[in-house]
């Protein structure tokens, strides 16, 4: 028994917020100029900076295909992010697994035979983590793709669904984990693609019973389509501010 | 005379006889800057502070050329111990340029340097009784360097950081273990305002007579002699000579650039002290 409750009687998370609510999610685009396309997100108390730089040539031999373009992703969690200091190096297991599961969702999702020989390159830099961290990285790289403008199908949007059983052995699916639910509940990351509900990555790393992982798919596939319209209204804000500007 | 140098030495893209316009057009009086700023204006930049809840204190820098700083400063307790290096470790500066394997030593070496001023009285108010002591690390992040060098972006960071860096207040006696205040609120600020405030790094170049702060990377590339002067309060605590530059340059103008320095900084100064504190 934890010394507190992740779901009260009320039927209230710990941040007070219901079992189908998502944390504040505040989505920003085209931060910096140093890079063909950025992004930046705040998802509760997560913030991760993306920049992509492409389509470049490649700058490793290693990244050229000709057939299609290659896509490189660099995830680096700063030194601060956690509660407590720690570095990760770079040949840290988790960071790789995180940055092979983006490169290969989106090598799906975006139109790379289009650039044959030339690489995408995204930069991950995550700032503060509070859970979810894999889901706010994917809809941090949409975003920065877009402002890029690289061809892509649509956007890939993705949220994180716990699994909280009840006394009465009954369950629960919880929207948008935190990290104190990440660390107590088994869950899923889950990724789909535009509105239809296609997915595009989905991520267990924890046990959880065989019939609770179709709740678990149909919540966040509802919290991925939320994201989309959030992301959507951020890139059409965007794209209007720019047309004000006289940009376009 | 003009240096003679090729864009693959300097870096830039302009050629020679253009290197030798700007080089000309900075020995006049007065200077005329490509961008045309006074010689001892900066470029502009947008700076916060207090950004991250997981850190004691953090500031993000952007800088107009592109370049982007983040850094955050986080305290552990620890345990006195003999065979460390006593308070000089107290303090632990990294630096990270993003895209890069190996962090930067260099840069966290300057900045590292520059911070352990003698008799700042910093290291004192890291103690917590007989036997436990704060320890500082000083993460910084540099997510796309800037076109120039990076030392003024980061020093200029890192003071944002520090100066907004609180500490938990210590309740338990000195022979105790630590114990701290609950209330945030009651925090202690790391470098409270009446002492002597962090040091910042400026960069400035000599060209002929004149003397320009935050050159450009053009301006770097034509300068006689690069200086990175650290300035802690009132006082030059460090002169440097940066790669780059052609050519020595006088004792005298090595003589004004401390002293413009000084002048410089105080409203560098004035103005970081301004932020955040306008929301």
């Amino acid at each position: 028994m934890s010394r507190y409750e992740i779901l009260s009687p009320e039927g209230l998370r710990t941040d007070g917020r219901r079992w189908n609510e998502m944390r504040r999610f505040s989505p920003k685009m085209a931060t910096t100029t140093a890079a063909d396309g950025s992004s930046y997100i705040e998802h509760g108390n997560t913030k991760v900076i993306c920049s992509v730089n492409g389509p470049i040539e490649p700058r490793a031999s290693s990244a050229r295909n000709s057939e299609r373009a290659t896509i490189t992703v660099d995830v680096c969690f700063a030194a601060f992010s956690g509660t407590d200091r720690k570095k990760r190096g770079k040949g840290d297991k988790r960071v790789l697994e995180m940055q092979s599961a983006l490169s290969r969702t989106f090598a799906s999702t975006l139109l790379t035979i289009l650039h044959p020989r030339s690489e995408v390159h995204i930069s991950l830099h995550i700032l503060s983590q509070d859970g979810s961290i894999l889901a706010t990285c994917v809809n941090a790289a949409t975003l920065a793709l877009v402002d890029a403008g690289v061809p892509m199908t649509d956007y890939v949007t993705a949220c994180t669904v716990a699994s909280y059983t009840n006394p009465d052995e009954s369950d629960e699916p919880l929207l948008d984990m935190n990290s104190a639910e990440e660390m107590d509940l088994p869950g899923i990351t889950l990724a789909t693609v535009g509105r239809n509900d296609k997915i595009s990555l989905l991520q267990l790393e924890t046990k959880v019973r065989l019939e609770r992982l179709e709740g678990m798919m149909a919540v966040g596939i509802d919290g991925c389509a939320k994201i989309r319209q959030l992301l959507d209204r951020a890139v059409r804000d965007h794209g209007n501010e720019m047309a004000r500007m006289g940009a376009l | 005379m003009a240096p003679l140098q090729t864009s693959q030495q300097t870096g830039t893209p302009l050629s020679p006889a253009e290197l030798s316009y700007l080089h000309t057009s900075l020995t006049l009086t007065p200077p005329i800057r490509p961008d045309s700023r006074t010689p001892t204006q900066f470029r502009p930049l947008f700076a916060e502070s207090d950004i991250l809840p997981s850190t004691n204190g953090s500031a993000r820098m952007i800088w107009g050329d592109g370049g982007e700083c983040i850094v955050g400063v986080k305290a552990e307790v620890e345990k006195n111990s003999i065979s460390s290096g006593g308070p000089r470790d107290w303090i632990e500066t990294n630096v990270e340029v993003s895209g890069q394997r190996d962090d930067d030593a260099f840069l966290g070496m300057t900045v590292a340097e520059s911070l352990l001023v003698p008799g700042s009285g910093v290291l004192e108010r890291l103690v917590l009784g007989e036997r436990f002591h704060w320890k500082i690390f000083v993460d910084i992040l540099l997510l796309t360097p800037p076109l120039s060098h990076p030392a003024t972006l980061l020093t200029l960071t890192t003071y944002l950081a520090l100066r907004n860096t609180f500490l938990p207040k210590l309740v338990s006696e000195a022979a105790e273990d630590p114990v701290f205040d609950d209330d945030w609120g009651n925090g202690l600020p790391l470098y409270p305002v009446d002492r002597i405030p962090p040091p910042i790094t400026l960069l400035v170049v000599n060209v002929g007579e004149n003397i320009f702060f935050d050159p450009t990377r053009e301006e770097l590339a034509v300068g006689d002699v690069v200086l990175a002067v650290s300035i802690c309060e009132k006082k030059v605590v460090g002169v440097r000579t940066l790669e780059g530059g052609s050519g020595g340059v006088k004792r005298e103008a090595v003589k004004r650039v401390i002293k413009e320095s000084c002048e410089v900084a105080e409203e560098v100064f004035s103005s970081l002290n301004g932020v955040g504190e306008g929301d």
